[in-house]
């Protein structure tokens, strides 16, 4: 979810999209469990959700998530923690990196 | 659009959080549902058939009600768990009464008068708590519905009773009987009859009610 806000700022139904596109239609979630995976995420200060003030715009309210800094930090460290339990899994397992 | 409101009203409206907190939940939820609404309806003509498949993305309610939960901070989860509505008006806090009255009488009750306490300490907190069960108890079943509260009136009765008799017994015994004091025991003491006499003429028309109307 941090690497989907990496992409810029979305509201929950759009990062659903970005983590079903970057999962090449492989990840299927039940869409529900997104949210209070977003508001641990925020209430951990990962995220930062805010609702839209746009009035010009249709339909019904949206909130808008945005990547903190912390949020920036974790997934970095997120990151390296997964290449290097790829790099020494896949050494195990002989494949090719 | 009904469907989708019970549908999130369903998982949010059981969570221990702060109503702002639920009010937020339920319009993002809501705004989700709606788009994946739109986007099924790109796919199919039938809006039924759509709303549907909309919902079943969506996920189970009692799943999502738990995760909802588990994503309320501890500390809000906890305050709010206790000063829901449901939990005050349940009889808990009677309870609490109850006992803290109960072990303050043990303690400043002479020692004779001890076991009686504890039994009416026992049939009072069997009827308190009753109060917050459900209605379809086997007890329910035999002693009628409200059968706590007739448990509390027998339980009550004689908490009036014993010290009366007490009292009067102890004047009896050194002779000093004054006859305001002799009027207030005896008032006393009929009122505690009346009370007890309530709960046991109540619970026995429960139970001959309950005879007559259904097979044994």
């Amino acid at each position: 979810m941090l690497s989907a806000l990496r992409k810029g700022d979305a509201h929950g139904f759009e990062i659903l999209k970005r983590l079903e596109e970057s999962g090449s239609g492989a990840l299927s979630l039940k869409e529900g469990s997104l949210y209070p995976a977003l508001y641990r995420l925020e209430t951990a200060k990962l995220i930062q959700g805010q609702w839209e003030e746009d009035s010009a715009r249709r339909g019904p309210r949206r909130r808008i998530y945005t990547l903190t800094q912390r949020g920036r930090r974790r997934l970095s460290e997120a990151r390296g923690e997964f290449q290097q339990f790829v790099s020494v899994v896949g050494g195990i397992l002989g494949v090719a990196q | 659009m009904n469907d989708f409101m019970t549908f999130v009203e369903r998982a949010v409206q059981p969570i221990h959080a702060t109503a702002a907190r639920k009010r937020e939940m339920r319009e993002e939820m809501l705004t989700h549902i709606r788009f994946a609404y739109d986007e099924e309806l790109r796919q199919s003509t039938d809006a039924r058939a759509a709303a549907d498949a909309a919902l079943r993305r969506f996920g189970n309610t009692s799943d999502l009600q738990l995760q909802l939960q588990a994503s309320v901070p501890l500390f809000e989860r906890l305050v709010f768990c206790f000063l829901r509505k449901e939990t005050l008006m349940s009889a808990w806090p009677w309870m609490v009464c109850w006992f803290a009255i109960l072990i303050v009488m043990l303690v400043v009750a002479p020692g004779e008068m001890r076991p009686a306490l504890a039994a009416v300490a026992l049939i009072g907190a069997v009827g308190v708590a009753r109060l917050t069960w459900d209605n379809h108890t086997a007890i329910t079943r035999w002693l009628g519905p409200r059968w706590g509260w007739r448990a509390l009136a027998i339980a009550f009765g004689p908490s009036i009773i014993l010290p009366a008799l007490a009292k009067l017994k102890h004047a009896m015994q050194i002779g000093d009987m004054p006859h305001d004091i002799v009027r207030t025991l005896v008032v006393a003491l009929i009122l505690g009859s009346l009370i007890v006499f309530i709960g046991l003429a109540s619970t026995a028309h429960a139970v001959a009610t309950r005879r007559r109307t259904q097979p044994v």
